[in-house]
């Protein structure tokens, strides 16, 4: 009877234990889980002051940073610092080999005590220079990889893998410095690079390009195959938090939209080793265009946005998390902002509205990633029924209205600061997105009932002088396309614009600009504001087969792997005025030539 | 035994050579070679964009064999607009074309076929473009072919330019090689330099290009002294500044020197180009100056100047503009108004609108600027007034408001397509021809115009 009783209690023990685990557990999912007040990379990044000056910090070991137990061992046996150059054509007239002997210079006996050595990503294994104290030969050496440059993609993870390795024999405080200009999109082993950094106590920083936000560049382009062992990941997150592909837009806002931080995978490296990542971009990047992939018809080139430079309080608020991304999965799945944008993406793309799905699949208490694809976009312009194509339009707007609706409810209904401000700023942009679909479905609608019918009379009866007909002569319409209307110069100078659409046009316009004026208010002087004014109004055309004819294309099968170049990195737009704006001047994420 | 097909026929065999059975001219092809000849015409440049007009349209076959032949004898504007339209057809067609030009005798087409090919992705090309540019016949031919090199980066270029590079060049050879090698950015170009610039048998005006070379390719260089001599006494900033708007910093001195500069000839024709230095590096010192320059007599210095003040921050805020927009000077009035415009507020529209209408002297001399101005606005409440600027005049007046107002009307229709030409109207047409015109276009528009 007394083992019962013994067993009975030590039964009770554990059933109070259990409990009150789970009740911590419950209750701390309240505020305690929120990604408010979590580690982002504000305090990582650097923003763009030139490539000597960031060369001179890491030198002089920059600004202070925690030291790890391993690292502290070291103090007495001097500094080992090791460079990793990821030789990329963007080092080509940044001047680095100049720059870095000005900054040895002028260091002089600060430098006294610090072994230098270099490694060249894509050299022979074993081949590097090791850490020593003779810079004749670090700057020979390097003059040497500097004009050695090689295009394509590289995994730099593999190579600070190895040398954790190499530096986790030697005695001393252990640092690198990654050049890395060109390649930070290319992610391999991230977690496990981490891990060996911090077990050989080694602190890693950075030298890269800005990131866009939430860049989902490679997303869409999956068919692009990364080197094997990696993956593209150009977003300045843990995840692609931002939906992408909205109907009837040439362009995603995180494809456009400067981050004013570094790649998720160097804010990691950085953050978790104790190093700095410093931001820099070559010169001539920096310049504004109102459309990406679009025309603006309000000006010619000469546009002055002056929210477009970053203001450094409005994006630290907005910082990327540097957590691990199970840690930041744990983090996400309270966030009542996100919530609410996750239950818009998913309900537009099963509405055919977005043409991707969120990158994670929000679960009770952590997130996993998503495996599923989404449909595509629903099929209003893939026949000329044009009857057809308006009521579908009619239809996917009512569904627009209520998608947008729920989000509205959602978002009231959180309660305030349970959400991140980055959330936040997604949920503003996602809002803004859906109303833009609707008032493009509203004008889509009303082309295809008054503006094409008119457009194909043209052909039988053309229009009065100075009018001409839109249409090749003896050429049929074989489809529709679209085009957009940059928003760069915001909704109102729309009102001069002759669109089809009516009363209800001009109602849905308001709310767009209702919104917009607001976005403005929070976010201008942030990369949120890129997003809002390169979205833009489309415009409808009637597409006719082309004159000329296209060759075949020749099927040669490469005979190399992991040689694949970037499709297009010079393309997107990058930051007018970066530099005057204390943050880096020129996102360019998306693949290295 | 027999003999094969062909010599069968003797008679048949002889006259192929002579290519007029083998290919008879149809009429079409009359027309074609008609559009080739025309195309390379040198005494009027208009005919020549006609006949490429209509050629790019049409793209027909036969202009390519025919190209191939003229090619070497038409005229350097010519000689651009043919490979635009070579470059237009379709790559199977234009590729044989090319590679039958790298072999035509004439350096600057066969340097041009070669450079297309070569930014098609043919490197094989790069040694053969080196050759053509060693062999230039004169420094003048081969100074335009490196303009035509843009910033293509091939090594073996890079390598032969780097080749001509010798202290006996003249300044204006060493301008065209020293830049086709900064927007190539070789690497190895500074240091050579560098080893040019210790020479002590190198010209004083060489010697500063040497030296904003370096500064443009971010290379940190203690004697700037012939660059600041340069600045100071000659300006000269016509050809240093493309090197020196590149460079990230400038030291003190040589920004010093372009505020001196600036100081003693603030209205020579180059102040407008020490003006944008000293803005694009952001010294403050030149604030005041410019401040004073943007009521210059010299219309491009007086730009500049107002350029330079929005990026040195020394017109804080919109009321600067509102100050500029009551002034009594036209030319302020108009900038400050455009300005505004780029920044999305439209309140110097009625002061634009009210100069293009003004008769007074000043500001007819400013109505071209003016209605660049007003077209820039793409506002309906300037249709009318553009309209009326159609039978302006002065002819160059005439072509400014048709082009401005082909920018509104694109803008406030985009599902109407406009060509003021299908009016009947053309810039250059008698008076009547153009009041018909005129009047055809102005009935059009009170049927269109929207509602207010």
């Amino acid at each position: 009877m007394g083992g019962s009783w013994r067993e009975y209690i030590r039964g009770m023990r554990n059933r109070v234990v259990s409990l009150a685990l789970l009740a911590a557990v419950l209750l701390s999912g309240g505020t305690g889980w929120c990604q408010v007040g979590a580690s982002t990379a504000e305090k990582v990044t650097r923003p763009d002051r030139g490539l000597g000056r960031a060369l001179r910090e890491v030198l002089r070991e920059g600004p202070g940073q925690a030291r790890t137990g391993a690292q502290e061992k070291g103090e007495e046996a001097g500094r080992v610092l090791m460079i990793l150059l990821d030789p990329t054509p963007a080092l080509q007239g940044t001047a680095l080999l100049a720059k870095m002997e000005s900054a040895l210079q002028g260091l002089g006996d600060r430098l006294k005590d610090t072994r230098i050595g270099l490694r060249r990503v894509g050299d022979k294994r074993g081949k590097l220079l090791a850490p020593s104290l003779d810079r004749k030969a670090l700057l020979r050496a390097l003059g040497e990889a500097v004009v050695r440059t090689s295009p394509g993609f590289h995994d730099c993870y593999k190579e600070l893998r190895s040398l954790a390795i190499y530096l986790g024999k030697l005695p001393g405080r252990r640092e690198i410095l990654l050049v890395n200009l060109d390649n930070p999109d290319v992610e391999g082993g991230l977690e496990k690079t981490v891990r060996l950094l911090r077990k050989n106590g080694i602190r890693l920083s950075v030298i890269t390009r800005e990131a866009y936000i939430s860049d989902p560049y490679w997303e869409a382009r999956s068919y692009e195959k990364p080197p094997r062992g990696t993956r593209f990941f150009p977003a300045d997150g843990p995840f692609i938090d931002l939906p992408w592909g909205w109907i009837f837009q040439m362009s995603s806002p995180g494809e456009v939209s400067p981050s004013g931080f570094a790649v998720y995978g160097m804010n990691r490296l950085a953050a978790a080793t104790g190093g700095k990542v410093y931001l820099f971009s070559p010169q001539a990047t920096s310049s504004h265009s109102c459309g990406y992939s679009s025309s603006c018809p309000f000006c010619s080139g000469d546009h002055l946005q002056a929210s477009e430079e970053f203001w450094d309080g409005r994006v630290n608020q907005l910082a990327p998390l540097v957590v691990s991304r199970k840690e930041a999965f744990r983090l996400i799945v309270s966030d009542p902002a996100y919530r609410a944008v996750d239950r818009a993406w998913r309900e537009a793309a099963r509405a055919g509205l977005i043409r991707s799905l969120p990158s994670i699949q929000l679960g009770k208490t952590s997130a996993s990633p998503q495996r599923r694809k989404a449909r595509g976009w629903a099929s209003l312009m893939s026949s000329l029924n044009l009857k057809g194509n308006a009521k579908k339009a009619d239809r996917l707007r009512a569904d627009c209205t209520r998608i947008l609706a729920n989000m509205e409810g959602m978002l009231e209904r959180s309660k305030k600061g349970r959400s991140a401000p980055r959330s936040l700023a997604a949920a503003a942009l996602t809002r803004f997105e859906l109303q833009l679909a609707i008032v493009n479905l509203v004008t889509y609608a009303a082309w295809c009932r008054e503006v094409a019918p008119r457009l194909l009379a043209e052909m039988e009866q053309p229009p009065p002088p100075p009018e001409v007909s839109w249409s090749p002569a003896g050429k049929r319409p074989v489809g529709i396309g679209y085009s957009n209307l940059s928003l760069c110069h915001g909704v109102e100078p729309f009102e001069r614009v002759q669109l089809p659409g009516g009363a209800l046009l001009r109602k849905e316009l308001a709310r767009l600009q209702n919104m917009r004026q607001k976005i403005e208010e929070r976010y201008g002087h942030t990369g949120y504001a890129f997003g809002l004014h390169r979205a833009g109004i489309a415009v409808f055309y009637f597409t006719f087969p082309g004159l000329a004819k296209t060759p075949r294309r020749p099927r040669n099968k490469s005979k190399k792997k992991d040689t694949q170049t970037a499709a297009t990195e010079r393309g997107r737009p990058s930051r007018a005025g970066g530099r005057s704006g204390g943050r880096s001047g020129g996102a360019r994420t998306g693949g290295g030539r | 035994m027999r003999p094969p097909f062909p010599f069968r026929f003797p008679l048949l065999l002889a006259l192929l050579p002579s290519g007029r059975w083998t290919a008879p001219h149809l009429p079409h092809q009359d027309r074609v070679a008609q559009l080739v000849a025309q195309l390379g015409e040198s005494k009027d440049s208009s005919r020549s964009y006609q006949a490429f007009q209509k050629l790019f349209k049409q793209k027909p076959k036969a202009a390519l064999p025919l190209l191939v032949r003229a090619l070497p004898g038409f005229s350097l504007y010519a000689r651009s607009l043919a490979f635009s339209l070579i470059g237009s057809y379709p790559w199977d067609q234009a590729e044989p074309t090319l590679r039958k030009l790298l072999h035509c005798g004439a350096p600057a087409v066969e340097l041009e076929a070669a450079l297309v090919l070569r930014r098609q992705g043919d490197k094989s090309l790069g040694p053969r473009i080196a050759e053509i540019l060693e062999h230039a016949p004169t420094s003048k031919e081969r100074r335009a072919m490196l303009l035509r090199l843009g910033s293509l980066a091939d090594p073996a270029i890079q390598a032969a330019v780097r080749d001509l590079l010798s202290p006996k060049l003249s300044s204006i050879d060493w301008d065209a090689a020293l830049y086709y090698l900064l927007l190539s950015q070789d690497p190895k170009a500074p240091r050579l330099v560098q080893k040019q610039l210790a020479d002590p048998t190198l010209a004083k005006d060489s010697r500063s290009l040497l030296q904003a070379f370096l500064l443009g390719a971010g290379q940190s260089t203690e004697d700037t002294a012939a660059l600041v001599r340069d600045l100071e006494s000659n300006g000269n900033f016509y050809r240093l500044q493309k090197f020196l708007l590149r460079a990230e910093t400038l030291p003190p001195p040589v920004l010093e020197a372009a505020l001196a500069f600036l100081r003693s000839h603030p209205d020579n024709y180059q102040a407008r180009y020490a003006i944008a230095l000293l803005a694009r590096h952001k010294h403050q010192k030149a604030l005041p100056l410019i401040r004073k320059l943007v009521a210059s007599r010299q219309p491009l210095v007086s730009q500049a100047a107002f350029d330079a003040l929005q990026k040195l921050g020394g017109l804080s805020g919109r009321a600067s503009f509102y100050q500029f927009l009551k002034s009594s000077d036209p030319s302020l009035v108009l900038r400050a108004a455009d300005t505004l415009r780029r920044r999305d507020d439209l309140s110097g529209l009625p002061k634009v609108l009210e100069l293009v209408q003004s008769k007074s002297p000043a500001a007819k001399r400013l109505r071209y600027k003016a209605l660049q101005v007003l077209g820039e606005f793409r506002s309906p409440r300037a249709v009318p007034l553009l309209i009326q600027a159609l039978d302006d005049p002065d002819p160059s007046n005439r072509s400014q408001a048709s082009w401005a107002l082909a920018k509104t009307l694109r803008c406030i229709f985009p599902y109407r397509r406009i060509d003021l030409a299908s009016a009947g109207y053309r810039p250059g047409a008698t008076a009547g021809e153009r009041a018909d015109a005129v009047a055809r276009i102005r009935a059009w528009w009170a049927r269109v115009r929207p509602a207010k």
